[in-house]
């Protein structure tokens, strides 16, 4: 279950990944060799991507200041 | 909301014009450099931007907060004189940094400007302080202090916590030269206690701030630092960078940050400078908006990542 949990972690820093999490989740999970499951597919549907993409907007965008 | 002390915006605009002139006069070529780099580093913004972001560390606001706090009267020549000057400084740092960090917008090429940015920082105290002052030992300790904490940093392979309060976070000490400054022009031996305790643990603050947000570019550069430390012995086997934050690294370092600013509101308390401690009202709101903004997001990961536990 590692390969899942650190694809979710790969949605945090990749938002073009994120987005087709959510959207096409069976096709994301297998190109990244992992083999749905229900589970998956029913938690990855419910997921807020809006809020996802907040969080990931906190990250990664260091300030333009000194 | 605007957080510099009043006219710090203009101060810094004119150093930076006069800092970009004064290079023209000698040369034209390597100003257009100057320039041209200047601009890049505050993106689409005014130049002086930079220095003022929120997120910015605020060295430039120090000496005006010292001033407060210290009860001393206002020096207009003696604040423009400073911002220049540590407007040279931080330069001078940046440029080194970038290259040493491998930043993808360092810029080595223009490593030879270093020596006009030393001077230009330096050569403003000697108008204030003859060479036999006192400032000058501690101008010379502090930069001293700065370049080893830099080369120590540079040199860690595990940045524990000992290490980040020791040296990691004493990288821009030398921004305690013009708060020093103005203290001795104005009759005072040192820097207070309170000040100096200010500066270690607002640049303490800033640097886990910046390791904490830029965690992904700084572990693709191959950056070390307190924050990446502390996950890869926290993280469990197989687990990614990513997921150790979503699992516990973002309340752990969001605490690790609470803790510091409540520190941070303990000085400025006693500081006698309401414009520190409205600084410090504005970095503490504009940081909980960030975690309660990312909160839901959080929380969605975290619901996530136990599907199949």
């Amino acid at each position: 279950m590692a390969d899942f949990q650190n694809i979710v972690g790969k949605a945090l820093s990749d938002e073009a990944f994120c987005k087709e999490l959510t959207s096409n989740p069976t096709k994301a999970l297998k190109d990244n060799g992992v083999t749905p499951t229900p589970e998956m597919i029913d938690a990855l549907k419910g997921l807020d991507t809006k809020a996802i993409q907040k969080l990931a907007q906190a990250f990664g965008k260091g300030p333009a200041g000194a | 909301m605007k957080t510099h002390p009043a006219n710090l915006q203009e101060e810094t605009r004119s150093a930076i014009g006069k800092l970009t002139e004064e290079l023209r006069s000698r040369s034209e070529y390597l100003s257009q450099h100057l320039v041209s780099w200047i601009q890049g580093l505050s993106k689409q913004g005014p130049p002086e931007g930079y220095f003022l972001h929120p997120h910015a560390f605020p060295t430039l606001f120090f000496p005006h907060w010292v001033k407060e706090g210290c009860g001393f009267a206002h020096d207009g020549g003696l604040h423009r004189d400073l911002t220049y000057s540590s407007i040279s400084g931080y330069y001078f740092i940046r440029l080194i940094d970038d290259v040493m960090d491998q930043h993808p917008e360092r810029k080595t090429n223009l490593l030879p400007l270093l020596g006009f940015f030393h001077e230009r920082f330096q050569s403003i105290y000697c108008g204030y302080f003859p060479h036999s002052h006192p400032f000058w030992d501690y101008f010379k300790k502090q930069w001293t202090l700065s370049a080893e904490a830099s080369v120590r940093d540079s040199h860690f392979r595990h940045i524990d916590e000992e290490a980040f309060s020791g040296v990691s976070s004493k990288k821009v000490c030398a921004g305690k030269i013009p708060m020093v400054a103005v203290c001795m022009r104005n009759g005072r031996a040192d820097l207070p206690p309170l000040w100096d305790q200010a500066f270690d643990e607002l640049s303490a603050f800033h640097q886990f701030h910046n390791d904490f947000f830029d965690f992904q570019r700084d572990a693709e550069l191959g950056i070390q630092t307190h924050f990446l430390f502390h996950a890869e012995r926290r993280k469990k086997d197989g687990e990614s960078l990513e997921s150790w934050v979503l699992r516990e690294g973002f309340e752990w370092g969001a605490d690790a940050m609470k803790t510091k600013l409540a520190r941070l509101r303990s000085i400025a308390s006693s500081s006698q400078s309401p414009s520190f401690e409205r600084y410090l009202e504005e970095r503490e709101r504009i940081f909980v908006r960030t975690l309660e903004e990312s909160f839901p997001g959080l929380c969605s990961m975290k619901k996530l990542l136990q599907v199949g536990l």
